[in-house]
């Protein structure tokens, strides 16, 4: 009984949310005249690609895309790199200052995207690296949120797992890429589709620190069909709105797979 | 770094017998590439907004005036900001309770019924992997009192239009619903993630021994979930206080401040009027607010317990 | 002996060779921040380019902004200023004239036009006073848009109206959008929501009042004289009476062929009536009875940034280039904007005599006022306020004298600060 109440509740909310996508493609095939069409009007009458050729060609968006295939890729290996050791250290170790420093962490946490804004484009400006790739990944790499993630997931983990892997004479190293890794893989698998999204999204920095349209990021696709002072053409930028988003969300089921297989097997061990 | 510690280790030699005066350094080294990154993007720029904020200083100008706290005086008794500050609150714990709710509630229906599990996560997933800044596009048009669909769809089924962007309780509902909207799978996600971590065998023990689902639900599940609850609250808190693409494009504050988050406020302080030394003031404050928030939060991770 | 000095004096000529060959090739690069978006990389690529051509030793490296429209772009200038790293060029829109040269940013350009001999009058007059502040010339204007009415034929007809002749003043424009209402379309929409408050001005001048005036203390709010309840007044009742909606979203109301009347920027002069499924004509914008016709001037001119004296001189001759026929020519057939060049706007309107719409565009640049800016850092906040006012009045939340008050006084508190 309970079941058809879940599906009931599944479909209504898939359909809720799945509307304004809907119409985003429905408006992404039609002219402006047919878009603004008073009523509900989610099929065309005269669908056309044109827009997404318009988008397409009169925007370096392919070159967008493959900026933020770039960046979003190094900004979260990097990111792994440098977030699961401190997560590891935060849950299972035991050192001075312990408390503090999670405390630093979790502040950095509560730093707003704008407060960071000028004095990080000031100290690029100074190494000379504005319009460049590092300075669209340096400012990223120091993830707060990767850190308490991973604080979180490897304090869920067994500990006599750990204990029997160190009686047996792995050293801190070995654990981690051995015995710790393999099975924290759908926390890391989340973080990357966090971090990914996030970053490929996030126009706001691009803004401050991109200057040649070379160097733009997938939202500025969108952007520039939608510029002030009139002259849009809504039909474009819905298309580029959905170009800008399939890759994201084949990325989200292809990462997706990693956390169900290894989800199954650590529910076991448990 | 790892490696380093590694070579230094293991000369075949036990952990236990490791050469005892390095190895209070260990967690530091662990700690140290995150922490130096964090210190030079996220701490550096607060000290400096401080500094900033004492300032009477505009984007670009060559001179600028200490002007010690006058900003943040000017700003306690802004009515710019008070209203900001409740409209965040207000919108804050709409859309994160909201988000939450919803999350854990597809989290769990998606576990029950089994079935197209990743068919439903991608679905409920995709508006947070969608560019904001498109889709507030696609909400602004949809809630158009003329051209909208929304009232469209609202005058079919034999109910009023409603003027939403223009009266302040509709705007907010709308910047809400957006939130909600985008919000709510993110949540559904991390809920997931943490519902796996829960050993099948707990719930098959409990239906043996007659437990209802209601039951396993409320003295199993939830829980054994409290860790990633936190989690979830401390994070999308922080996120919805930080939100702003989409009562940018939406409402851009309006009508008339009614939708006008802090994180708008500094915006528009900011970047449209160049008054960057009240902006920093503003984030400040702002920052502030956020810490207090997240550290209230992680305190109640007290009386969690651990399988 | 006679070997060696041969060599030397090869290598003597080569060096000099070389030297010649560089110096002959030396060139200028000047940075210039610019808008990047479709509608804007229509018109500023082609000239970019035409410029090269024809000056083949400066090169221009582009600084492109894609973000909020002149903000942003204004943004890009000062990050560049605080850094040390100015761009030589910035394009800019007029609004932001006081706030850019509140920086110490801007370089004025009289020194430049002086030496080279460059002269006003060829502008159309009130297109350089446009980027004018205390008696220095700081903006070279690339084009100018002007407010104009879009009216939409088809709903006319439905609605029993003559297409031939749109209304010209305020009480035509009431009448006409009540007659449109009553045939189940929607009025007028004034546009009121344009940036800067462009439309305010627009009708308040044409009602005889003015935004603000410099006095003795220094200049102050004049937007809440009897014109000024006179405009709100009209409005009000407009919306009251549901003639007009209450948008910002001007376009696309109008696209969607329910809007009988838009008041908004010759800048879509080709893209509105595109966007929509019915015929669309331009006409004045209508003035209250008595009123006279006064057009602020939108759209956007480029400013000089360079401290360093050889790039100062190549951005000069950009922005020489942008006042001539050839870069007006490529303005005008790629956009909206009435370009700057008055001997070209005659030309233009003589070969474009079979598109009253283009030419009522091109004459109406002869009512041209300057779109008024105010002196101080506080503009666009000042901005804001005067919006809201509106927004205020609209939604039948104050009534006008209130709202012309409340926003003078704190308008003028704004321009003390």
């Amino acid at each position: 009984m309970s079941k058809v109440w879940a599906w009931l509740f599944l479909l209504v909310a898939a359909a809720v949310t799945m509307f304004p996508f809907l119409w985003m493609l429905s408006a992404s095939v039609m002219q402006p005249n047919e878009i603004f069409r008073p009523g509900v009007n989610l099929v065309s009458q005269e669908p056309t690609f044109s827009n997404y050729a318009t988008a397409l060609t009169k925007a370096p968006l392919v070159r967008f895309l493959g900026n933020g295939v770039i960046v979003t890729v190094a900004i979260a290996v990097l990111q792994l790199a440098v977030i699961v050791p401190a997560g590891y250290a935060f849950a299972r170790l035991r050192f001075r200052g312990q408390r503090f420093l999670f405390l630093l962490v979790l502040a950095a946490l509560a730093v707003p995207a704008y407060v960071r804004a000028i004095p990080n484009f000031l100290a690029l400006s100074s190494w000379g690296l504005i319009n460049t790739y590092p300075a669209l990944i340096l400012p990223f790499i120091g993830s707060a949120f990767g850190i308490f993630l991973m604080r979180q997931f490897f304090r869920q983990l067994p500990g006599e797992l750990i204990d029997a892997a160190k009686l047996d004479g792995c050293n801190t190293g070995q654990l981690i890429w051995h015995v710790l890794l393999p099975l924290t893989r759908p926390a890391l698998a989340a973080f990357a589709v966090f971090s990914v999204v996030s970053h490929w999204n996030d126009f706001f920095w691009p803004l401050v620190v991109v200057r040649t349209s070379r160097m733009y990021t997938p939202p500025a696709g969108i952007a520039f069909f939608a510029s002030a002072d009139g002259g849009e053409n809504w039909g474009v930028i819905m298309a580029a709105g959905v170009i800008v988003i399939t890759p994201l969300v084949l990325f989200f089921l292809v990462a997706r797979r990693q956390f169900v297989a290894s989800l199954a097997q650590s529910a076991v061990k448990g | 770094m790892v490696q380093g510690l590694a070579q230094q280790e293991a000369i075949g030699a036990p952990a236990s017998r490791r050469a005892p005066r390095l190895r209070w350094l260990g967690p530091y080294l662990l700690l140290l590439p995150a922490l130096a990154f964090i210190a030079v993007s996220a701490f550096s720029p607060v000290v400096y907004s401080v500094y900033l904020s004492l300032q009477d200083w505009r984007l670009g100008f060559g001179s600028s005036r200490i002007v010690g706290v006058r900003n943040d005086v000017r700003l306690f008794t802004a009515p710019d900001f008070l209203t900001a500050l409740r409209v965040t609150v207000g919108y804050t714990l709409l859309t994160s309770c909201g988000s939450i709710l919803l999350g854990l509630a597809l989290a769990l229906a998606i576990q029950h019924v089994k079935r197209l599990g990743s068919v439903w996560q991608a679905l409920f997933f995709l508006p947070v992997a969608s560019t904001m800044a498109a889709m507030a596009v696609v909400f602004r048009f949809m809630f158009d009192s003329h051209i909208g669909v929304i009232n469209a769809v609202l005058e079919r089924i034999g109910l009023a239009r409603i003027d939403w962007l223009n009266g302040d309780l509709t705007a907010f509902a709308a910047v809400v619903i957006v939130g909600i909207w985008s919000t709510a799978g993110y949540a559904m996600v991390l809920f997931l993630a943490g519902l796996t971590t829960i050993p099948e065998n707990l719930h098959e023990a409990a239906a043996l021994d007659g437990a209802s689902a209601w039951h396993q639900l409320r003295y199993i599940t939830l829980p054994l979930l409290t860790p990633t609850t936190i989690f979830v609250v401390v994070i999308l808190t922080l996120r919805s206080l930080e939100s702003f693409d989409s009562v940018k494009v939406l409402t851009d504050g309006g009508p008339l401040g009614a939708t006008q988050v802090l994180s708008h406020l500094l915006y528009i302080e900011g970047f449209r009027y160049f008054n960057t030394g009240y902006a920093s003031a503003l984030a400040t404050v702002f920052f502030v607010i956020l810490l207090v928030v997240a550290i209230v939060q992680m305190r109640t991770e007290r009386w969690v317990h651990y399988e | 002996m006679a070997q060696r000095s041969r060599r030397t004096y090869m290598a003597g000529v080569m060096v000099m060779a070389v030297a010649l060959l560089t110096t002959v090739h030396a060139q200028t690069v000047i940075s210039f921040a610019r808008l990047s978006s479709q509608a804007h990389n229509a018109y500023l690529e082609p000239l970019i380019e035409a410029f090269q051509a024809a000056n083949p030793d400066i090169v221009i490296e582009n600084v492109e902004s894609a973000g909020d429209g002149y903000e942003g772009l204004a943004q890009t200038a000062l990050l560049g200023l605080a850094a040390g790293t100015p761009p030589d060029l910035v394009q800019v829109g007029f609004t932001l004239l006081p706030t850019l040269v509140a920086s110490g940013g801007p370089i004025a350009l009289d020194p430049f036009m002086e030496a080279s001999g460059f002269d006003p009058s060829s502008l159309m007059p009130g297109m350089l006073e446009l980027g004018q502040l205390d008696g220095s010339n700081y903006i070279m204007p690339i084009g100018v848009s002007t407010p104009v009415m879009y009216y939409n034929l088809d709903l006319f007809r439905a609605a029993g109206l003559d297409p031939d002749s749109p209304p010209t003043t305020w009480e035509e424009a009431r009448a006409a959008s009540q007659a449109l209402v009553d045939a189940g379309y929607q009025g007028i929409l004034w546009g009121w929501s344009i940036t800067g408050n462009w439309l305010f001005q627009t009708m308040l001048e044409s009602a005889g009042g003015r935004m603000g005036m410099d006095a003795d203390s220094g200049h102050t709010a004049t937007f809440n004289d009897d014109a000024g309840e006179q405009v709100l007044t009209y409005l009000q009742s407009l919306t009251q009476a549901g003639l007009m909606p209450v948008t910002e979203a001007t376009v696309q109301t109008f696209a969607s062929g329910q809007l009988g009347m838009l008041v908004d920027s010759s800048f879509q002069r080709v893209n509105t009536p595109a966007q929509v499924d019915a015929e669309v004509r331009l006409a004045p914008v209508p003035i209250p009875d008595g009123g006279v016709t006064r057009l602020p001037a939108g759209g956007n001119g480029v400013m000089m940034f360079s401290r360093d004296q050889a790039k100062q001189e190549a951005a000069w001759r950009f922005l020489e280039f942008l006042a001539g026929p050839d870069a007006g020519r490529i303005v005008a057939e790629n956009t909206g904007y009435t370009p700057a060049n008055a001997a070209l706007i005659e030309t233009l309107a003589q070969e474009n005599a079979a598109d009253p719409d283009y030419v009522l565009v091109l004459q109406q640049v002869a009512n041209v006022v300057p779109w008024h800016a105010w002196p101080s850092n506080n503009g666009p906040r000042i901005s804001q306020v005067i919006k809201d006012m509106q927004l205020e009045v609209l939604l039948g939340r104050a009534t006008p004298r209130e709202a012309l008050d409340r926003a003078a006084a704190e308008t003028n508190q704004l321009l003390e600060d």
